[in-house]
Order: structure tokens, then C-alpha cells, then sequence
């Protein structure tokens, strides 16, 4: 409770003193012509992000269109334009059994990833915070699922899923169920609905698990010491420490790195599509999958773009509220 | 788009390029030096010498046509989606190798070829099947190339503990089966999201009588008592001879059972006794072959035809379809098939007597499957609706329901919905 | 580092450890286990009997050599290397002009542009690169690394975009504001004293610019063809997935070997890096 009290205050302390700053600078600003300063500030301001705009727009709104219109007509790949069929597609999506399942999976997917990745994460950057013996070779070494090509790490683990060689179940047999007598494991990882998730779950949570841990990391190293030593004094323990400081103050980034993950993990292509192609059954496809097989297996490309773009307008209103708040949560404390 | 640069990158080979920032520019030719390159696009066979004897093929037509030449590949389930990106720019390969519902596919652009390949087929005979893939619409619109033998590949020390004789019908293999799952030694048949899943239980469906479409290729057939009896087969076999590892296979999963060694039979090409071959693995002697299953209706082969197409939109049209007159040279035709060391079937009656299947005693059966093959789809064409059936995975995804207990009825009637829906459809 | 006065410093620094050890396992054992696999000979890894996180029968070079010498590896690293290097610095270099307007400046839409760069984000790159096929067409590069030098930042100054602009929000208004004062300009306000505060937060963004480049996969396979022009990620697959046979210990020793330079990049810059993402986020 107290630690909480006097990190407000110190914040308070901050935003006071630069708030007065800001104001003297503004009053020397109006007295040098605050309209035109004003005028040559929007100026240089859209001068700057032209060419970011430019290069986006150029090559980013154009096929943008072209696949909102895909998505309205009965396109083909390779065969023209096609033509308008209004929500056709979608309505043909909400009918179609394979797609609704897809929508559970994705939920599914994503929500568990990301939580865990959430949990996991901050808890091992508390720990690599706190750790001292070989601090830099850990955090490296703590990186590397992020560094090797998905594409081919993905391969890695089919492999430790294979229904034969997995080294998984190997392991478990072997080392821990044979020598106290178990009878050994018999599973297939990728072959039944519940395993096969859980499955491309646990290599997205591998995949995604650093950049979290090292985000949050570069949260917690910012926590001025101060914080922690008032909230000592207080008598807080180690869990109030957490409760009432550190995670107050890292809510910023959580959310910024949970919004980033969201969305990077529901467009996951790579991972089902090395490991189950979607399988067994439905139970794995995702928005990305499903798309995918719809546009190059048999060409639709109406279909697939309808599929790729029907959660489009829920994450835009999700992304724009979270950045709004982001923005102005920022300017409140700036 | 035609360069020398290019090509001295590529004789020269890794950092050579390095000297300069030009490289980047990799596709883009000074204006004068253009001169025309003829390009072709496959998947990366297998049989890596087979890839290297087709692009010598290429560089000796350059030679004699002064043009440069290039043969991309990238691995097989990349192939339709730079298909699907040269259709959309309407720009890319001159040649691109496509299979099955590929050719229905991108039929509106690939270039009618009917003068080159009618020849060809008068000189060396095409197999029906190749026919019924690629002749579309009255017009030649890919040039055949190979197809694959999906035969009984076996483990003989197995079949000799169990003192077991080869099936020759899918009935024998149950009963055969059965006995090797009981040692430890299953059968594999894929029930799962891949291609060869698709491709053997197809196989084993034509085999008792049932098919998913008429002759027409619009008339939705599966929902019939012949599909009811082979739904009953699958159900009986996998409960009988199979483990619950099909669920989950990729393509190459017969292929690790069998080179496990735990393995007793899969259904698949060759490509697991040459891997094995050319690996010097303990397990190659081991390898038998055997020729396809009879089923009540008779005997019937799912196959991959692989052709080559030109695209409507090459700048090379004519020149693409010289260099086919140029691969369909005997001499040239015969080296190729020797390079692939027999995995690539011929399409022409004509080559099915080559020394590379003869002089192997695991090989020699492989060309009688010829006679058996059939487009998938069959006895449709492989259309564009047939694809999109694949890509749902509706067959193996039919049988998985049945083997997961779903009554054979209920699992016809979802799949009969499904492709009601598909077919509905303008593709 | 808060410290503990009762119950022993010690006691903590030991939970600390062990509790590190199943986040290491989970991270590193797939990581070890392809390094083993790409070590091991075919023979063993087909093996039943064989321990498979352990070489028996000798280690082997021979899926190193195969990728080394037999196939276009060192070009297609090079390609990679010169690819991601490019785009990196292409991208950060718009990104730092972009994200300052977006933090500092006011002018009408600021916040929507923001938004809206953002939102490029949330479009789907399975099919967004048919049409960009097109684009690439049009302008001639099919086939040339310039198309992936082009098209890469269309992912990348979104991301650093929003990485620099959480960190330029952070260096204190004041500062700018006295030289702007003194009659430094805005540009000259940026260069001298807002980057070299913001050193730390561009290596980040070159980081992660330079890491989602090495890893881009669709793009690679759809705008480049030749050999020569391919990228290690496409390179390996093509040249390791052959029809329905995997080359495990080829596919992992490529993946092993052209993860290092990256590696070397993150060893060298891991200071800056932490160091980045804090202050670039925690108030961004």
C-alpha cells in the first residue's frame, strides 16, 4: 500500500517539475510569434513522416484495396478481376463448418499463447533481473528462439514431435517413467485435437517467450531503485514489492508488448503449417492456414481474402481503443 | 529480362558477386547486353541429379538456340504459391511445372501446346492418365513429364518372421497386416492433412468401386453403398493393422516408419528404398516392393502427374515450346529418366522398358503400374473443384471421422455437404 | 537490485538460480537438439535405438559439408546478411524522422497517421503479397533483391516506427526546448540532441529490423527465384526439403549456421538493447 503512495508521489514530483518547464519554454515560445512557430511546427511535421507515408502508401495501399476487394467478389487467382458479390463470401464463411471451427481455434490459439507468454515472461525477467552469475550469457542465450528463422525452427520441432522419433517422448519414457517402473508412453503430439493444439501452442510460447522476457527485462531495469527502498522501509515484502511497484509501473509495457504479441500471434502462419497443415481434422487451422490453403490449393482467392480479413475490423477497433488509451495514458504523465 | 550478368553470377558462384552493390540488381539487364533467357520453374525432386541433368539439358539448348538459360526449384508445397504470384503479376517462368489440379487450375494461362506434345504422343505414346490431367478443354495445356509409382513398399525381414506372403488384394493386406501389427511392425496409411493421405485412399476407394464424382465431374457420387463399403475397409484396416501414428503424417511419415525399421508396409513411391540406397542406410536390403492392390472392383492407381506448362504470358512462348521438341529428343528423354535413377516414371509407353528400372531388381514392377493410373478426380478430370475439395482435406478427413467413431453414414452425409458447398461454387 | 535484510540474501540468490533452470531447459533444449541433429550422421538418425539427444556414432560433418560446398549456402548468407543490413538501415533511418513527428510535433492528424501506421500492421501478409507481386512486377524487380529490399520496410517502419516514438517520448521535453530557444531548428534540435540521447533506442530498433529482415520467409520466396538471388531461409528449404524426403541434418545445420550472425549482432549490442526497450516502453 505505502510503497504504491510513495511511488505516486515521486511520479508526482516528476510530472510537476516538468510541467513547470514546459510552461516557461511555451511562454518564451509566444513571445517570439507563437503562430507562425506553430505553423512551421505542422510544417516540419508532415515533412518528416512523408517519406515513411510515401514508401508505406506506395507499396502498402495498393494491395491493401486490391484485398478488400478480393474479399467482395468471386476473384480467382490468375483469372482477372472476377466480380462483385457483395458479403457473398463471408456469409458463405459464417455456413461453413471448417470456419467456425477455425475462429475457435484461433481464439483458442491466441488467448492461451499470449497469456502464457504473459506469465512466463515477466516471471523470468523478474528472475534474469535478479540474477547475477553469467547475467550476460543468459540473456543472450535467453534470445536465441527469436533469432533462428521460424521457417526452419518450426522444422526442429516437428522433428521433436515426429511420431516416432520424438525425443520428447523418448525422454519422459526413458529417463523419467523406465526407471520407476511406469510403463512407457504411448502418444502421438500431433495426433489428436487437444495435443495438436497444445502442441503449436508450446512453439509459439518458445518462439514468442523472449521477446517478452527481454521487453519486460528492459521494464523492470528502468524501476528506479528508489521505489523499491521506500516501499522496504514500508515493510512490504517480496510479493508486495511486486504488487504494488513493480507491476503499477509496468503496466505500460505490458500492454504494449500484449498488444504487439496479440496481434503478431493471431496472424500465425508458419507454425501450423509446418506441424499439422491445419490437422487433425480442423482442429488446429487458424485465420492464416485456412487462407492460405483456400487462395493456393484451389485458388479462391475471394474466399481467402474474406477469411484472411474477418477479424480485420474487430482488431482495428481493439488496436485503436489500446492505442488511444496508450496515448493519452502517456500524456497524462508526460 | 535477359542478361549475361546474371549468368556470370552464377557460374561464379558464392562471394563473387560481392565486389560490387550491383548485384543487388540481380534480374535487371543493361540494355545492351539483352539477350533472351529461358526460364523454368520446378519443385526440388527428390533426386537431386535428376534436377542437374535437366538444367545440362537446358544449358546444351541455349547453346544451340543462343539464349541463356536457368531452372529454378523451391520445395514442393512452395510450388503453388509461386504459381499463384506469377498468374497474379502475369510475369515470371517461362516454364513451370505443375501436377494434377494445377493444370485445371491456371488452365486460363497457360499456353495451348497441342503442337508440340500431338507429335510427341504419336512418336511415344502418352499414358491415359497424363491425358486426362492435362488435355483441357480440347487443348494440350501441359506438356507430360513424369508421374510417381505409389507401390507396396515393404519390410521383407518382417513379412519373413510372420512367414507372410505379399497381399495382392487390399483384403490380404488387412489380414496381412493384422499379423504385423500384433509383432510390432504396423502398416501406414496416412489419415491426415496431407497429400499422400489423400492420394493412397483414393487409390483404395477407386479400388472398391466408389468415387467422389461422375464422369461428368459435376455430379456430386459419394454418398453410395460403395463408399458406405470402403469406409467399412479403411475403418477395419486401421483398427486391425494401423496405430494411432497416421493421425498426425506429413507426407514423409510412411517414409520414417518404414526407414525405422519398425515399419512392416506403407503405400508410397519409391523414394523411401532410394533414400535409404543412397544414404548406404543398414535397413536398404531389407526393402521389398510390390505391385498395387486389387480391390472388388478391380485395380486402380492414384498417382501424381507432373507436367511441364508454358505460361500464356512468357515473352518466350515459342522459344519454351523448342526447348520441349529439345527434352523430347530420345537421347535427351532417356538420360533424363537414367539422372532421376527411376523415380520418375515416363509418361510415353515408349521409355517404359529403360535400363534404370530393369537393372534393379526393387524397380523392375514399377512401369506395370502405367496401365493402372488415374487422374485424381477420376472418373472426372482433376478440376478446379476437385482441388478445392483437396485442399479441405475432405477425403482423409472423411475417414478420420469414421475411424473416430462417427457412423460411416453420418461421415458420408459431411462429406456429400461439403462438396455440395464447394460445388456450388463459380471456380 | 533491491536487497533483502532478513532471511539471507543467499537463500533468494539460489531460488533465483533454480528457478532459472526450467525457463533455460524449455528455451535451449529444441536449440541443442538441432544442434545434435545437425552433427549426427542419417544413419543414426534413423535409428530407433539411438539416444536421440546424444551423438553415438561419431560426430559428422557431412550435413555442413553438403550445405557448405555442394550447395549456393555462402551466397545465399550473403544475400541475407546485405538484404536485412539495407532495409535495416533504410527503415530506421524514415522511422526516426517518422517516429519524431509523431512524439514532438503537432500538427492536424497526428494521432490518426499514428494510428494508422500502426494498422498496416494488422493486415494479413498471407495474401497482401499477391497484389504486391504486381507492384514488384511493374516496376521491373522480379527477381532482384531490390524487390526485397523495397518491400521490406512496409513491415519495418511500422515496427520501429512505434518502438522510437515510445523512446523519443521519454527524452525530456526541456532539453529540446532550450535549444530550440537558443535558435537550433528542429532538424538540428533531432540530430544534436535528441538521437545521441536516443542511441540506445535506435540499436534496438536496428535489432529488431535486422532480425524480422533475416527471418522474412514469404516475401523471399515469391519476389526471388535464381539461386543466386535466394535468401537463406528459402535457400535451405529448396534445397533440403526434396519432394517427401527431409534432410534433417541439413535443414538443421542451416538453420544452426545461419542463425550465428545474428547471434554475433545481439552478443555485441545486448547492453544497448536492454537498455533500449526500457525506456523506449515503459513510458511509451
Amino acid at each position: 500500500m505505502d510503497g504504491r503512495r510513495d511511488a505516486e508521489d515521486l511520479q508526482g514530483d516528476a510530472i510537476a517539475l516538468a510541467t513547470a518547464g514546459r510552461a516557461r519554454a511555451r511562454a518564451a515560445g509566444r513571445s517570439r510569434g507563437f503562430r507562425s512557430a506553430r505553423r512551421l511546427e505542422a510544417i516540419t511535421g508532415v515533412a518528416l513522416i512523408l517519406p515513411a507515408l510515401f514508401w508505406i502508401s506506395l507499396l502498402v495501399a495498393y494491395p491493401f484495396a486490391m484485398a478488400l476487394y478480393y474479399s467482395v467478389s468471386n476473384t480467382v487467382v490468375g483469372g482477372g478481376s472476377g466480380t462483385f458479390v457483395g458479403l457473398a463470401n463471408f456469409t458463405a464463411l459464417l455456413d461453413d463448418g471448417s470456419f467456425r471451427q477455425t475462429l475457435q481455434n484461433s481464439v483458442v490459439f491466441t488467448v492461451s499463447a499470449v497469456a502464457a507468454k504473459a506469465v512466463l515472461g515477466v516471471m523470468l525477467a523478474l528472475i534474469l533481473h535478479r540474477t547475477l552469475r553469467l547475467k550476460r550469457l543468459i540473456r543472450g542465450l535467453v534470445l536465441l528462439p527469436f533469432v533462428i528463422p521460424t521457417a526452419l525452427s518450426t522444422l526442429g520441432w516437428l522433428w521433436m514431435f515426429d511420431s516416432l522419433y520424438s525425443v520428447i517422448t523418448w525422454t519422459v519414457n526413458r529417463v523419467v517413467l523406465g526407471p520407476i517402473g511406469f510403463a512407457p508412453l504411448e502418444v502421438n503430439w500431433l495426433g489428436s485435437p487437444a495435443l495438436a493444439m497444445a502442441a503449436v501452442i508450446v512453439v509459439n510460447i518458445w518462439r514468442g517467450l523472449p521477446f517478452f522476457a527481454v521487453t519486460v527485462l528492459a521494464g523492470l531495469t528502468a524501476i528506479p531503485t528508489e521505489f523499491y527502498e521506500a516501499a522496504e522501509v514500508d515493510g512490504a515484502g517480496r510479493w508486495g514489492r511486486f504488487w504494488h511497484v513493480t507491476y503499477p509501473l509496468l503496466k505500460p509495457i505490458l500492454a504494449v508488448v500484449v498488444l504487439f504479441s496479440t496481434i503478431f500471434t493471431f496472424a500465425d502462419f508458419n507454425i501450423v503449417y509446418v506441424l499439422t497443415r491445419g490437422g487433425p481434422q480442423e482442429s488446429t487451422h487458424l485465420f492464416a492456414t485456412l487462407s492460405h490453403a483456400l487462395a493456393f490449393g484451389s485458388m479462391q482467392l475471394g474466399r481467402g481474402a474474406a477469411v484472411s480479413l474477418f477479424m480485420f475490423p474487430v482488431l482495428v477497433v481493439v488496436v485503436a481503443l489500446q492505442l488511444h488509451y496508450l496515448q493519452r495514458d502517456e500524456t497524462r504523465h508526460a | 529480362m535477359a542478361i549475361t550478368r546474371r549468368r556470370f553470377l552464377s557460374t561464379t558462384g558464392a562471394a563473387a558477386g560481392a565486389a560490387s552493390m550491383g548485384w543487388l540488381a540481380g534480374g535487371v539487364a543493361p540494355a545492351f547486353a539483352q539477350r533472351r533467357t529461358l526460364t523454368a520453374l520446378a519443385l526440388s525432386l527428390f533426386v537431386p541429379s535428376g534436377d542437374e541433368r535437366l538444367t545440362q539439358i537446358m544449358q546444351e539448348f541455349g547453346k544451340q538456340a543462343n539464349c541463356d538459360v536457368r531452372f529454378d526449384t523451391v520445395k514442393v508445397t512452395d510450388v503453388p504459391i509461386k504459381l499463384a504470384a506469377e498468374a497474379t503479376a502475369q510475369a515470371g517462368h517461362d516454364l513451370v511445372n505443375v501436377w494434377e489440379a494445377f493444370g485445371y487450375l491456371h488452365r486460363n494461362n497457360l499456353a495451348n501446346i497441342e503442337d508440340v506434345i500431338d507429335d510427341v504422343g504419336r512418336r511415344y505414346e502418352v499414358y491415359p492418365g497424363h491425358k486426362a490431367t492435362f488435355h483441357i478443354d480440347g487443348h494440350w495445356k501441359v506438356a507430360p513429364w513424369y508421374w510417381l509409382s505409389f507401390v507396396g513398399t515393404y519390410n521383407t525381414k518382417h513379412f519373413k518372421a510372420a512367414n507372410l506372403q505379399t497381399p495382392k488384394t487390399w483384403d490380404d493386406l488387412r489380414k496381412v497386416g493384422a499379423e504385423l501389427k500384433k509383432r510390432g511392425a504396423p502398416v501406414g496409411i496416412a489419415i491426415s492433412n496431407c497429400t499422400d493421405s489423400i492420394l493412397s485412399w483414393r487409390t483404395v476407394m477407386w479400388c472398391y468401386g466408389a468415387k467422389e464424382v461422375e464422369a461428368d465431374g459435376k455430379t456430386i457420387a459419394i454418398n453410395s453403398p460403395k463408399t458406405a463399403e470402403f469406409l467399412d475397409y479403411a475403418k477395419r484396416l486401421y483398427s486391425d493393422a494401423m496405430t494411432s501414428e497416421v493421425l498426425s503424417w506429413d507426407d514423409a511419415g510412411n517414409n520414417r516408419l518404414i526407414l525405422s525399421g519398425k515399419g512392416g508396409w506403407v503405400h508410397n513411391p519409391v523414394s523411401i528404398y532410394l533414400a535409404a540406397k543412397d544414404k548406404d542406410m543398414p535397413i536398404t536390403g531389407e526393402l521389398g516392393h510390390h505391385e498395387g492392390l486389387a480391390g472388388p472392383a478391380g485395380r486402380f492407381a492414384g498417382t501424381f502427374h507432373h507436367g511441364l506448362g508454358i505460361w500464356k504470358f512468357s515473352k518466350n512462348v515459342d522459344l519454351a515450346k523448342d526447348f520441349l521438341r529439345f527434352l523430347y529428343q530420345e537421347d535427351k528423354f532417356n538420360s533424363w529418366i537414367a539422372a532421376a535413377k527411376g523415380f520418375c516414371m515416363s509418361p510415353f509407353k515408349k521409355f517404359e522398358g529403360h535400363e534404370v528400372w530393369r537393372k534393379d531388381p526393387n524397380l523392375t514392377l514399377l512401369p506395370k503400374e502405367g496401365p493402372f493410373t488415374r487422374p485424381q478426380g477420376w472418373p472426372g478430370p482433376p478440376t478446379q473443384y476437385i482441388a478445392a475439395m483437396d485442399s479441405k482435406y475432405l477425403l482423409p478427413n472423411m475417414i478420420a471421422k469414421v475411424v473416430g467413431g462417427t457412423p460411416i453414414k453420418d461421415a458420408m452425409t459431411w462429406m456429400e455437404g461439403e462438396m455440395q458447398k464447394i460445388f456450388k461454387e463459380t471456380l | 537490485m533491491p536487497r533483502v535484510r532478513r532471511g539471507g540474501a543467499f537463500r533468494l540468490f539460489v531460488v533465483d538460480h533454480v528457478g532459472l533452470v526450467p525457463f533455460l531447459l524449455f528455451i535451449l533444449f529444441p536449440i541443442y537438439f538441432m544442434v545434435v541433429t545437425a552433427f549426427k550422421t542419417d544413419r543414426e538418425l534413423y535409428d530407433l535405438q539411438a539416444i536421440p539427444f546424444w551423438i553415438r556414432d561419431g560426430v559428422s560433418l557431412g550435413h555442413f559439408h553438403h550445405l557448405f560446398f555442394k550447395t549456393n549456402f555462402w551466397r545465399w548468407l550473403f544475400n541475407s546478411l546485405v538484404v536485412s543490413f539495407v532495409t535495416m538501415t533504410v527503415s530506421v533511418a524514415i522511422s526516426i524522422f517518422a517516429a519524431y513527428s509523431l512524439a514532438r510535433l503537432r500538427f492536424p492528424g497526428a494521432r490518426s497517421f499514428g494510428i494508422g501506421v500502426f494498422i498496416t500492421y494488422l493486415v494479413p501478409p498471407t495474401l497482401l503479397f499477391l497484389p504486391l507481386t504486381q507492384i514488384v512486377n511493374w516496376l521491373g524487380l522480379i527477381d532482384s533483391l531490390w524487390a526485397l529490399v523495397l518491400t521490406y520496410p512496409t513491415f519495418l517502419i511500422p515496427f520501429c516506427t512505434w518502438l522510437l516514438l515510445g523512446y523519443f517520448k521519454v527524452v525530456p521535453r526541456e532539453i529540446e526546448e532550450c535549444a530550440l530557444v537558443d535558435g537550433c531548428g528542429r532538424l538540428g534540435v533531432l540530430f544534436r540532441i535528441v538521437l545521441p540521447i536516443a542511441v540506445p533506442g535506435i540499436v534496438c530498433a536496428m535489432l529488431f529490423a535486422f532480425t524480422l529482415a533475416w527471418n522474412e520467409f514469404l516475401y523471399a520466396l515469391t519476389f526471388t527465384s535464381a539461386s543466386v538471388t535466394k535468401t537463406v531461409t528459402v535457400g535451405v528449404a529448396a534445397e533440403m526439403i526434396r519432394g517427401d524426403v527431409f534432410h534433417w541434418g541439413g535443414i538443421m545445420a542451416g538453420a544452426v549456421t545461419g542463425a550465428l550472425p545474428v547471434v554475433v549482432m545481439y552478443v555485441f549490442f545486448l547492453d544497448y538493447y536492454v537498455v533500449g526497450l526500457t525506456a523506449g516502453s515503459v513510458k511509451g
